[in-house]
C-alpha cells in the first residue's frame, strides 16, 4: 500500500459506541417525560411529526416519525387504527406481534437509538407506563426508478442500471443470480451518514482471502460521511494517488453479475448507483459488454478500433511533435511540403501551438459536458468547427495541427468506460512534454516510465496489467480480439483458483452435433 | 494475498531472449562481416549454437540451489564466503558492461537522431528508468520487459516487412569465401554475447518456481535470440552488400536509412529508434538488476533506495569514461572477450565443484 | 517553479528541437569541379513549398538552385548556410548528379564526403550529367509535383522502361570497394531549348530566374573504370546493357522483316533471362559462355509476312542474330575500356571463390583478355490476335 494512502485508513474505531455515548438516558415510562426528552434530543427538526393516540384501553401512545419518509397509509391503517381499536392491556411484544399490521419492528429503550431509527425512516411508538419503545419499519422514501445507464449506455443487451436504493439494487442482483451461493455482507460506514455498504460475492468461486481483505479495508475506513461507493473506492485503492482507476466503477447489474461470476468481489453502497468491482485489471477498460453479443469478427474489429483510439489519444500529439520538430527526415517529402506550407506564418512554436489547441479542445469538452443536452450540442459545433476554422484562417494555428488535435480528441471517446476518459485526457500532456524535450527518445522514455508504473500497480494485490504481464495467452488474446466464447471456457486463473471451469462446450458444438446425429440416423 | 505471482518460466524465457538480443542487434553485422564476409550470419548462428551446452550446465546449477533469491542461491552453491567473492566478481563484470551500455545508449541516439543533445543527458534519462526499475524489484523489471516486448513486436515486424522487398539474395554469395579460420574468428567474437544471455538466465533461474523444463526453455530463448540476430545479419548483407556493411559501425542504422519502399515509407528508421531505446533499457536494466541483487547477496545491509541510488552513481560514472562510440564499442568488446568469456570456464567448474561438494546432501536438489 | 522551468524548456526548444519551417528541403545535389584546382562546386536544388492556399500545381512551383565553391563537400555544406535563409535539409535528398568533368577525373573523393554526411541516405540515386551538374539541376519540365520531384519521378519510370539502370549511393560504394564489377551510371541530359527567335516566352512554368522549361532526359549510360567515367553507351546499347544486367526485363526491338527486306518487325520482350558460365584455364584465361533467352511478343509487322505459313522461326533466328551482334558490340566496348560493368568478375567470385582468389588482383587486365561467347535464343510467344498483317496493294 502506498504510504500516502495510510492517512485515510486509520485503525478501526468502534463507531457505534461513539455515537451512543453522546445523549445519555433511556426511557423512563413516563410518556410526557419521554416524549419531551426525545423532542429535546431531536430539536430543530421541522419535519418531525408527533401524534398522540388514545387506545380504547385508555393507554396513551405517542407516535413519532418524519413526514415523507414513511408510508402514511400504512401508518394510519396498520398502526393508528389498530391502536385506537385496542381495548386490552397488552405487553409490548404482543402489541407488535398481534395488534399492529406492519412488516418489521424492533424494540429499544435508548433515546439515541430511537433518534437513529427515526432518521432511517421508521415510526417510533412510545407507551405510557412502558420503559420500552417500538420501532416500526414502515419507511417509504421516494427514489428514482430503474433507468437506462447514462454513462455506460449500450446498444444491445441489458439496459437497466442500478438506482440509489441499496435494497432494490440487491434485488436486481438476486434476480440475475438466483442462487444461495450469492452472498452479501453488510457493513455500516460513516459516523454521521451511517450508510449501509454491501460486500457481494459468490461462494465457491471467490477467493476467501479476497473477501476478508475487502472487509478489513472497509472497516479500516474511519470517516464521517460517504456519498457512495465511488467515494469509497479511492479509500479502498492500493494507490489512491494513481492516475489510472485501479478499481472499476460500474452501474450496470449485468456487468456486476459478470464480475461476480469471475470470482470478484463487488461493493455497493446505499445512496449511490455505482458499484466497485474488486479487483480490476487494466485490460477490462477496453472491453465492452456488447462485445460478447456481437459476432467475434465484428467485435474484434471494434476492439481494434478502440485499442487504436487508446494509442492515438495518448501518443499522437507527442509523436506528431517529435516528427515535426525533431525527426523531419522521416516525414515523406510531399507531406513535408504541405506541413511547411500550412505552418508558414503561424507565430507560435509547434509545442505551444499544440498545447494551446489541446487545452482549447479540453475546455470545449468540459464546457459541453456540463451543459444541458441542447446547449451542449451548440457548444460543440461552435467550439469544434467554427473556432477551428477561424483559427486556421486567422493564421493562428496550422491546419495539420487542427486535424491532429481533433483526431486525438475523438479517439479519446472511443473508450467504452467513462472512468478511463479522464486519465486518457490527462496523459497526452506529459507525453507531449517528454517528446518536446527529447523527441522520439523522450516519447519512448515516457512510455517505459509509464510501463514501469502500470506494471508495478496492484489492484487489491492482483497485478493490474494481469493478462499482459504476467502473460496469459488466452487472456491476452481476448484483449486485442474478441475470441469465440468456447475458448473462454475457463475463468481468469488468478481470480478463481479452485473453480476454473466456466462451461463445457468443446467442438463439435451443440447444434452441429445434432445435425450429425440426425444424418447418421436417417 | 500480498503477491500472487512471482517470476514464471515464460517470463524468464522472454527476459532471457530479449536480453540476449539486447543492444547487440545494432553492431552485430558490423562486427562479423568485416571478418568473414557473407558468412557472417552463419558465424552468428554458430556463435549461439555452440554455447547451448552451457545453458544446460546453468540449468543444472539452478536446480542445486534454493529458489527465491540470487544471492542465497550462490551462497548455497559456494558457501557464504566464496559465494560472496563470486557475487562480487559477477557484479564487477556486469557493472562494467552496464555502464558501457548506458554510455552506448545515449551516444547512439546522439549520433543517429539527436546530434545536438549531449549524450550524457540521454544516458542519465535512461539511468533514471533503470534505477526506478531496480527499486521496484526483479519482478517488476521482468514484467516490464514482458509488456515492452509486446510494444516491440509491431515495430520489429514492420521493420522486417519494410526491408524484405529491398533484399537481394545474390549479395549473400559466396557463402564461405573467406575460409573456416576466419569463420572461427568471427564465431569467437560472437560467443561472449551468448554468455551474457546465459548468465542472465542463470540469474533469473534462481527466481523461478517451477524450473523443470528450465534448461530447454532457456536454451530455446538464447538460441532464438541468436537466430534473430543471424537473420538480421543476413538481411543487412542482402540489402546493403558486403562493401557497405563493412564500412559502418552500426550497419542496422544504415539498413533502416537505406531501405526505401515505395514513396511513402522512406523513413524506416522510425521503427528503429523505439527498438534501440527499449533494447538499451532492457539490457542496461538487466545489468543493473544483476549487480544490485549480487550486492544484496554480499551485504544484506544494502537496503533498497540507497542501493539503487549508489549503483546509479557508479553506472553513471562508468558511462562517462569513454568519449566516443568507437571507444565504447572497443571497451564492450574487451569486457566481453575477457570477463564474459571467462564464464565458459567458470560455469562448468562451478557445476563440478557444486556436484562434488553437495553429493552427500540430497535435500538441496529435492527442493525443486 | 516547475511550471516556469517547463515553460522555459517548451519555449526555447531543447537542443535538437527545430521548427519545420526553419528548414529548406534539398531535393537535388549537383557536384562539379571548382574554378580553382582541388575545389568542388556544389549546387543544391531547393524547392520552397507553395504558400498556403495555393493549389500545388504547375503555376505554384518555384525552384532555386544555389551554387557554392569549396575545398570539400563538408566545407561546402557550411558555406551553403551563408547562402540560404533557412537551414538546408538533406534527408529528403532524392538524387545526386556528378558533372561530366568531375566524373571523368574521378568521383571517389566526393563519394567519401557523401558517405560521411550523416543526413544523406544510402538510397539516394546517383546520376552523371552531360555537361555540368548545375545546369541539369536548374532544368525542370513543370510536370512533377514540385520541380525537384522531376528527376525522382523520372527515376520511378526507369524501372518500367529500359532507359537506364537506377544506381544508388550504396551501390556505388559497393562497386567501388569490391573487385569484379564496375559502375554504369545513367546520364542526365538536357533537351535543347525549343525557343526560337521571335518566340514569346511561355506564360506558365517560368522559373524564378525567368528561364523557360528545359527537360531532363535519361537515355545513355556512362561506363566507369574504377571511379572514372571512360565511355558512354548510346541509347541502343544502353537498352541491351540494362536487359543483360537484369535491371528490367522489358524492352522492344526492331529487326528487318526476314522475308521482305523493305519491311520490319517490331517485338516486345516478355522475358529476358541471362546466364553465365565461366571456365578458367591454367594461364588464367577466362572463357565465359553468355547465354540469353528471350521470350517476345510481336507488336507490328511491316511488309509481307504470313504467320500462318511461315510460323515464327524466321523471326526467331533474325532476333537472335540481331541481339547477339549487339551484345558482342557491347562486350567489345567494355573490354576496350577495361570496364567490367556486367559484373562478370563478381559472378565468378560468387560461384567459384577459390578460382577468383587467383584472378582478383589484376582482374581489369584479365577482363580485356576474357573470351566471351554469346549465344542468344529468341522465341516469339504471342502475336496478340492477328494472323496476317495487312499489305498495301501494289
Amino acid at each position: 500500500m502506498a504510504p500516502k494512502g495510510k492517512r485515510f485508513l486509520k485503525k478501526p474505531t468502534p463507531l457505534h459506541q461513539k455515537t451512543r455515548a453522546v445523549p445519555e438516558g433511556c426511557l423512563t415510562g413516563n410518556l410526557d417525560h419521554d416524549s419531551n426528552a426525545l423532542k429535546q434530543l431531536i430539536r430543530d427538526a421541522g419535519d418531525l411529526e408527533y401524534r398522540l393516540v388514545y387506545t380504547q384501553g385508555h393507554r396513551h401512545v405517542a407516535l413519532f416519525y418524519y413526514a415523507d419518509m414513511v408510508n402514511l397509509t400504512l401508518v394510519s391503517r396498520g398502526i393508528i387504527h389498530p391502536l385506537q381499536q385496542c381495548a386490552q392491556e397488552l405487553d409490548i411484544a404482543h402489541i407488535a406481534q398481534s395488534l399492529l399490521n406492519v412488516p418489521a419492528y424492533k424494540q429499544a429503550r435508548e433515546l439515541a437509538r430511537l433518534a437513529e431509527a427515526l432518521a432511517e425512516g421508521s415510526v417510533v411508538l412510545l407507551f405510557q407506563g412502558l420503559a420500552e419503545a417500538l420501532i416500526l419499519g414502515v419507511s417509504q422514501i421516494e427514489h428514482r426508478v430503474i433507468e437506462r445507464s447514462e454513462s455506460e449506455d449500450v446498444l444491445m443487451g441489458p439496459h437497466e442500471s442500478f438506482s440509489e436504493q441499496l435494497g432494490r439494487n440487491l434485488a436486481l442482483m438476486r434476480s440475475r443470480l438466483a442462487t444461495p451461493a450469492f452472498k452479501n455482507k453488510f457493513i455500516t460506514l460513516g459516523k454521521v451518514s451511517r450508510s449501509k455498504v454491501a460486500v457481494m460475492f459468490i461462494d465457491g468461486i471467490v477467493s476467501e482471502d479476497l473477501v476478508a481483505e475487502v472487509e478489513e479495508r472497509l472497516l479500516r475506513i474511519d470517516i464521517d460521511y460517504i456519498s457512495g461507493a465511488g467515494h469509497v473506492s479511492e479509500l479502498l485503492s492500493d494507490e489512491p494517488t494513481a492516475v489510472l482507476p485501479l478499481l472499476r466503477i460500474t452501474e450496470r447489474p449485468s456487468r456486476v453479475a459478470g464480475a461476480l461470476m469471475e470470482g470478484r468481489v463487488v461493493v455497493l453502497a446505499d445512496g449511490d448507483p455505482s458499484a466497485i468491482i474488486i479487483p480490476t485489471f487494466a485490460a477490462e477498460y477496453l472491453q465492452s459488454s456488447e462485445d460478447y453479443l456481437e459476432r467475434p469478427a465484428i467485435a474484434s474489429f471494434l476492439r481494434f478500433i478502440r485499442f487504436g483510439g487508446l494509442i492515438i489519444s495518448v501518443f499522437l500529439p507527442g509523436l506528431w511533435h517529435a516528427l515535426v520538430s525533431f525527426h523531419h527526415g522521416i516525414i515523406p517529402p510531399p507531406l513535408f511540403n504541405s506541413i511547411v506550407a500550412g505552418r508558414e506564418g503561424v507565430p507560435l512554436p509547434t509545442v505551444v501551438e499544440m498545447i494551446v489547441l489541446l487545452l482549447t479542445y479540453d475546455i470545449i469538452v468540459e464546457a459541453s459536458t456540463r451543459m444541458p443536452m441542447r446547449i451542449g450540442q451548440a457548444l460543440g459545433i461552435v467550439g469544434g468547427i467554427i473556432l477551428g476554422q477561424a483559427a486556421v484562417q486567422a493564421g493562428l494555428v496550422s491546419p495539420a495541427m487542427v486535424i491532429i488535435v481533433s483526431l486525438t480528441g475523438l479517439s479519446t471517446f472511443t473508450q467504452p468506460s467513462v472512468s478511463i476518459l479522464g486519465p486518457l485526457r490527462l496523459l497526452k500532456y506529459p507525453m507531449l512534454v517528454a517528446s518536446s524535450i527529447f523527441g522520439l527518445f523522450g516519447l519512448m522514455w515516457a512510455l517505459v516510465f509509464m510501463v514501469l508504473q502500470v506494471v508495478s500497480m496492484r489492484s487489491f494485490g492482483y497485478p493490474f496489467m494481469y493478462p499482459l504481464a504476467p502473460f496469459r495467452w488466452r487472456g491476452e488474446l481476448d484483449i486485442f480480439i474478441r475470441i469465440p466464447l468456447f475458448w473462454l471456457s475457463k475463468r481468469p486463473d488468478l481470480l478463481a483458483g479452485q473453480n476454473q471451469q466456466r462451461m463445457n462446450i468443446t467442438p463439435p458444438y451443440p447444434g452441429k452435433g445434432e445435425q450429425d446425429g440426425q444424418s447418421r440416423k436417417s | 494475498m500480498d503477491n500472487p505471482v512471482r517470476v514464471n518460466l515464460f517470463q524468464g524465457a522472454i527476459a532471457v531472449f530479449v536480453v540476449t538480443i539486447g543492444t547487440v542487434f545494432f553492431p552485430v553485422a558490423g562486427v562479423v562481416v568485416p571478418i568473414v564476409g557473407q558468412a557472417g550470419w552463419i558465424a552468428v548462428l554458430l556463435g549461439f549454437l555452440i554455447p547451448l551446452p552451457w545453458v544446460f550446465m546453468a540449468a543444472a546449477l539452478v536446480r542445486k540451489g534454493p529458489i527465491g533469491e540470487w544471492g542465497q542461491s550462490v551462497k548455497a552453491w559456494l558457501g557464504p564466503w566464496v559465494g560472496r567473492v563470486f557475487l562480487l566478481y559477477i557484479a564487477f563484470c556486469w557493472a562494467w558492461l552496464g555502464g558501457l551500455l548506458l554510455a552506448q545508449g545515449g551516444m547512439v541516439f546522439h549520433n543517429i537522431a539527436l546530434p545536438a543533445t549531449p549524450p550524457w543527458i540521454m544516458s542519465f534519462a535512461l539511468l533514471i528508468l533503470v534505477v526506478l526499475a531496480d527499486m521496484r524489484g526483479v519482478e517488476v523489471y521482468v514484467r516490464s520487459i514482458e509488456l515492452l516486448v509486446m510494444v516491440c513486436l509491431p515495430f520489429v515486424t514492420a521493420f522486417y516487412l519494410a526491408i524484405l522487398p529491398t533484399m537481394q539474395l545474390e549479395n549473400l554469395q559466396p557463402l564461405l569465401g573467406d575460409g573456416p579460420i576466419r569463420l572461427a574468428h568471427a564465431v569467437y567474437l560472437v560467443i561472449p554475447w551468448a554468455m551474457e544471455g546465459i548468465l542472465f538466465g542463470l540469474f533469473i533461474g534462481t527466481h523461478i518456481k517451477n524450473n523443470k523444463r528450465f534448461g530447454l526453455t532457456i536454451s530455446l530463448a538464447v538460441f532464438g535470440g541468436g537466430a534473430a540476430l543471424a537473420l538480421l545479419t543476413a538481411f543487412t548483407l542482402g540489402v546493403l552488400g558486403r562493401g557497405v556493411t563493412e564500412t559502418y559501425l552500426y550497419p542496422t542504422v544504415e539498413l533502416a536509412q537505406t531501405a526505401r519502399v515505395g514513396f511513402f515509407l522512406q523513413g524506416i528508421e522510425i521503427f528503429l529508434y523505439p527498438l534501440w531505446f527499449l533494447a538499451s533499457y532492457i539490457k542496461t536494466g538487466a545489468a543493473f538488476v544483476v549487480v544490485s541483487e549480487s550486492l544484496r547477496g554480499v551485504w544484506a545491509g544494502a537496503t533498497q533506495p540507497y542501493r539503487s541510488l549508489a549503483l546509479g552513481v557508479l553506472f553513471f560514472a562508468v558511462s562517462q569514461v569513454p568519449n566516443t562510440v568507437q571507444q565504447v564499442v572497443a571497451s564492450l568488446g574487451r569486457v566481453d572477450s575477457t570477463f564474459f568469456m571467462a564464464f565458459y570456464v567458470i560455469i562448468p567448474a562451478l557445476l563440478l565443484w557444486v556436484s562434488i561438494a553437495r553429493k552427500g546432501d540430497p535435500n538441496q536438489s529435492a527442493n525443486s | 517553479m516547475a511550471f516556469l522551468v517547463l515553460g522555459g524548456f517548451l519555449l526555447c526548444g531543447c537542443w535538437d528541437q527545430q521548427e519545420i519551417t526553419e528548414l529548406a528541403a534539398v531535393t537535388g545535389l549537383g557536384l562539379d569541379p571548382g574554378s580553382r584546382p582541388n575545389t568542388i562546386r556544389m549546387s543544391v536544388q531547393i524547392s520552397p513549398p507553395s504558400p498556403a492556399g495555393a493549389a500545388g500545381g504547375v503555376g505554384g512551383s518555384r525552384l532555386r538552385t544555389i551554387t557554392v565553391e569549396a575545398a570539400s563537400l563538408g566545407e561546402a555544406m557550411v558555406l551553403l548556410q551563408s547562402r540560404t535563409r533557412r537551414e538546408p535539409f538533406l534527408q529528403h535528398l532524392g538524387y545526386v548528379v556528378f558533372g561530366e568533368e568531375l566524373a571523368k577525373t574521378g568521383i571517389a573523393g566526393v563519394i567519401a564526403g557523401l558517405q560521411g554526411s550523416a543526413t544523406v541516405r544510402g538510397s539516394v540515386s546517383v546520376f552523371v550529367a552531360a555537361g555540368t551538374a548545375a545546369e541539369v539541376l536548374q532544368a525542370h519540365s513543370g510536370i512533377g509535383h514540385t520541380p525537384g520531384q522531376d528527376v525522382v519521378d523520372l527515376l520511378g519510370n526507369m524501372s518500367n522502361a529500359p532507359v537506364g539502370r537506377s544506381v544508388n549511393l550504396n551501390d556505388v560504394i559497393n562497386t567501388l570497394t569490391v573487385h569484379g564489377n564496375e559502375l554504369a551510371i545513367p546520364i542526365l541530359e538536357l533537351t535543347p531549348l525549343r525557343l526560337e527567335a521571335g518566340d514569346e516566352k511561355p506564360e506558365v512554368g517560368v522559373g524564378i530566374d525567368d528561364e523557360p522549361y528545359q527537360e531532363v532526359l535519361v537515355a545513355r549510360t556512362a561506363l566507369f573504370s574504377r571511379d572514372k567515367w571512360v565511355q558512354d553507351l548510346d541509347p541502343y546499347l544502353t537498352q541491351v546493357f540494362i536487359n543483360l544486367v537484369g535491371a528490367t526485363k522489358s524492352g522492344t526491338r526492331t529487326i528487318p522483316n526476314p522475308v521482305d527486306p523493305a519491311g520490319k518487325v517490331v517485338v516486345e520482350y516478355e522475358s529476358f533471362s541471362t546466364s553465365y558460365k565461366a571456365t578458367i584455364n591454367d594461364s588464367r584465361i577466362v572463357e565465359v559462355q553468355l547465354q540469353v533467352k528471350i521470350k517476345t511478343r510481336i507488336l507490328e509487322i511491316h511488309g509481307t509476312y504470313d504467320l500462318r505459313t511461315l510460323g515464327f522461326d524466321p523471326i526467331n533466328s533474325a532476333l537472335s542474330q540481331g541481339l547477339a551482334s549487339h551484345i558482342e558490340e557491347l562486350v567489345v566496348i567494355l573490354k576496350e575500356h577495361q570496364s567490367d560493368a556486367l559484373g562478370l568478375g563478381q559472378m565468378i567470385s560468387r560461384t567459384r571463390p577459390k578460382d577468383w582468389s587467383k584472378l582478383e588482383s589484376d582482374w581489369n587486365e584479365l577482363f580485356t583478355r576474357t573470351d566471351i561467347k554469346v549465344s542468344v535464343s529468341a522465341q516469339v510467344m504471342a502475336t496478340n490476335v492477328i494472323n496476317k498483317y495487312f499489305e498495301i496493294k501494289r
